[in-house]
């Protein structure tokens, strides 16, 4: 499903090289949720990134889907991004001027397919994370567990391989943040591949394996 | 995708409400520099109609009392007659003539006559028959005034290329009389008909940078009102304004005897003239300058020095609406690159991202440009346009919605660039 070889990430700026990532080697199955465990600044949210293709290695390869990323063309990892991935945020990142089901129908915006369709897509997405009754509202009239539940919606709504998740309960109290984790518990067992980051043990213990990081290295 | 944007700019409408009215006071200010610079240009563009190159103007100034008589008014003219000879006299000159109201000064005879149902506006003047050669009139049809008009039953006019549509229309001018639709008044002798003997192309009295209008030129037969009869100065034989009419019909004293002279003629020869026509006119004063000293001072007070501070306060405003709107646009994309981040984290490609923010930008523009154009078109309505021509209005407002147009798609596209240019994990991060 997901394969990375070698992965290096280095972050340059002005004159500070901080070297985020250093020989990751990492093999995500199909159907498996793994989660990303570490402490804050050790690159977990940069492995996602690449995972994500939100982001290029400094060095190394990675392996999406049977196929490896070759071109870093702009329109093709558009196109991968669109299609085979749904990223989940820490902080949601809705767009606050846009309705719950305009903010789930955003991924489909980039694709082929009718309002008609975009709109039946929306909802069936909304009605899995339990949302059918927000349809209407803002974000800022939910809740933030609410919120998230909106942004694991618009996630799902294009149908992707996997679900790449950045702290999604790191925002959240706890019975949110179970609610959070319920959802995607489900998905999981439906067939979906998730790669989540958390440094909550508890959250950690409820998926298949456990990747830990420390200062940007893979330890056992 | 289009619903999509009005959705985004309907919920985003105070921010945007804001864009667009930056955007149309950019657009009315942008309207009217483009409007003043266009109407300017075209001015200037159009053909002033005559030369002044080696050009003298004498200003002739007579002292006028009350006494005014026919005899006296004759005598006048036939000194008039004698001045011209003795300058056409004069080595230095090539040529000299007559002009009742000078170019380049406020001089004006501006009337409107209703001619088949129209009320027609034109400027008018009175010359002499050599006057198209000393000034290089440009004729594009008949001919100038000649002794060929002496003794017609019609007066002889020149209209210029403007003025011959306006009355005539596609038909020649030439040979036609000036239709008139207003009956004489009661006991006043009927008006002589007019009878266009040619057309020139124009005579921009006030020069190149007044507006372009209907110019009419009557035909001033100095030479044979001041040799005409007089009937018996019986008072009851006859009352003066039927002498007038009959004596030099639309003959009036020129005010200016205006002279072509020949190359490297130095203003040494001013001074001589004009000791010369003192001598045969005593108590006439005359005021002798080169037609290109008369433009220049003339020019710079009425249009040059005016329009160079009109134009540094429309520079000014330029470079503020420049500044301020680029501002406003470059703060709606940078507030918004988390927003262009998480839509291509969800499958936007760049150029998508830029077509969004185009796309956004075009239709403030056109609401906002829209907007100005139901204020602006209330100008015209209002009669504020002054002198400017409808058509160069319609025409300004049109390069400034251009003009509008390029520059928000540059201020959208240059921070659409830079903000597409990082990475999408990267803009997710903006703060
Ligand atoms: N865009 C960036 N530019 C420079 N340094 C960065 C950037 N993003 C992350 N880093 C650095 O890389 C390291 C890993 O960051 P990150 O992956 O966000 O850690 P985590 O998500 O595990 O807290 C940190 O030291 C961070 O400061
Ligand atoms: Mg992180």
């Amino acid at each position: 499903m997901i394969h990375l070889e070698q992965i290096q990430k280095v972050y340059r700026t002005d004159r500070i090289e901080t070297v985020a990532l250093a020989d990751i080697n990492l093999h995500i199955g199909q159907g498996e949720f793994v989660s990303i465990m570490g402490p804050s600044g050790c690159g977990k949210s940069t492995l996602l990134n690449l995972m994500g293709l939100l982001d290029e290695p400094s060095d190394g390869k990675i392996r999406l889907n049977e196929r490896w990323v070759e071109s870093y063309r702009d329109r093709d990892l558009a196109k991968m991004r669109n299609r085979d991935i749904g990223f989940i945020f820490q902080t949601f990142h809705l767009i606050p001027d846009l309705k719950v089901v305009d903010n789930v129908e955003l991924p489909l915006l980039y694709r082929a397919g009718t309002g008609k369709q975009r709109r039946e897509l929306a909802l069936e997405a909304l009605d899995r994370v339990g949302l059918s009754s927000r349809v209407n509202h803002f974000p800022s009239q939910l809740s933030g567990g609410q919120q998230q539940r909106v942004a694991i919606a618009r996630a799902i709504v294009g149908k992707p391989i996997v679900l790449l998740a950045d702290e999604p309960t790191g925002n959240l109290d706890s019975q949110m943040g179970e609610d959070v984790m319920g959802i995607l518990a489900t998905l999981n067992a439906d067939g979906t591949t998730i790669v989540m980051v958390t440094h909550d043990p508890q959250k950690a213990e409820q998926t298949h394996r456990v990747v830990r990081l420390f200062d940007g290295r893979q330890v056992q | 995708m289009a619903l999509h944007l009005l959705k985004l700019i309907w919920n985003r409408k105070r921010t945007n409400f804001l864009i667009i009215i930056e955007i149309l006071l950019s657009f009315i200010v942008l309207a009217a520099v483009s409007t003043m610079a266009t109407h300017y240009y075209r001015n200037y563009q159009a053909p002033l109609g005559y030369s002044y190159e080696r050009i003298w103007d004498v200003h002739v100034r007579v002292p006028r009392g009350l006494d005014s008589t026919p005899e006296i008014e004759r005598e006048r003219l036939a000194r008039m007659v004698r001045l011209i000879d003795a300058t056409r006299m004069m080595p230095e000159v090539e040529s000299v003539s007559h002009l009742q109201l000078g170019t380049f000064r406020d001089w004006e005879w501006n009337s409107d006559t209703k001619i088949n149902g129209r009320q027609i506006e034109f400027n008018g003047n009175r010359g002499g028959d050599e006057l198209a050669e000393t000034q290089s009139i440009t004729l594009v049809d008949g001919r100038w005034f000649s002794r060929e008009d002496t003794g017609q039953n019609w007066d002889a006019v020149v209209l210029n290329r403007r003025m011959a549509r306006d009355v005539f229309g596609d038909t020649r001018a030439v040979g036609q009389q000036i239709p008139q639709d207003e009956a004489p008044r009661p006991g006043q002798p009927a008006d002589r008909p007019r009878r266009v003997v040619g057309v020139i192309e124009d005579f921009r009295q006030f020069g190149e940078y007044s507006t372009p209008g209907n110019y009419v030129f009557m035909r001033n037969d100095i030479v044979t009102a001041a040799n005409a009869a007089i009937p018996d100065a019986d008072p009851a034989a006859a009352a003066p304004a039927d002498a007038r009419t009959q004596v030099a019909a639309g003959v009036e004293l020129p005010s200016i005897i205006v002279i072509r002279v020949r190359p490297g003629v130095t203003a040494e020869f001013e001074e001589r003239l004009v000791k010369t026509l003192q001598t045969l006119a005593p108590d006439w004063s005359f005021g002798m300058q080169p037609l290109t000293d008369i433009r220049t001072s003339y020019l710079r007070s009425n249009y040059l020095t005016p329009l160079a501070i009109l134009g540094l306060l429309a520079g000014f405003l330029l470079v503020m609406v420049a500044l301020g709107l680029s501002g406003v646009l470059w703060q709606n994309v940078t507030q918004r690159i988390r927003e262009l981040g998480l839509r291509r984290a969800k499958g936007a490609d760049r150029e998508r991202i830029r077509r969004q923010i185009l796309g956004e930008l075009a239709l403030m523009t056109a609401i906002a440009v829209i907007g100005g154009l139901l204020l602006m078109a209330q100008v015209p309505m209002l009669g504020w346009l002054g002198a400017v021509p409808k058509g160069v209005y319609a025409t300004s407002l049109g390069l400034a919605g251009l003009a509008l147009f390029a520059l928000t798609m540059f201020c959208g596209w240059y921070p659409s660039v830079l903000a597409t240019r990082i990475p999408p994990a990267e803009a997710l991060r903006y703060e």
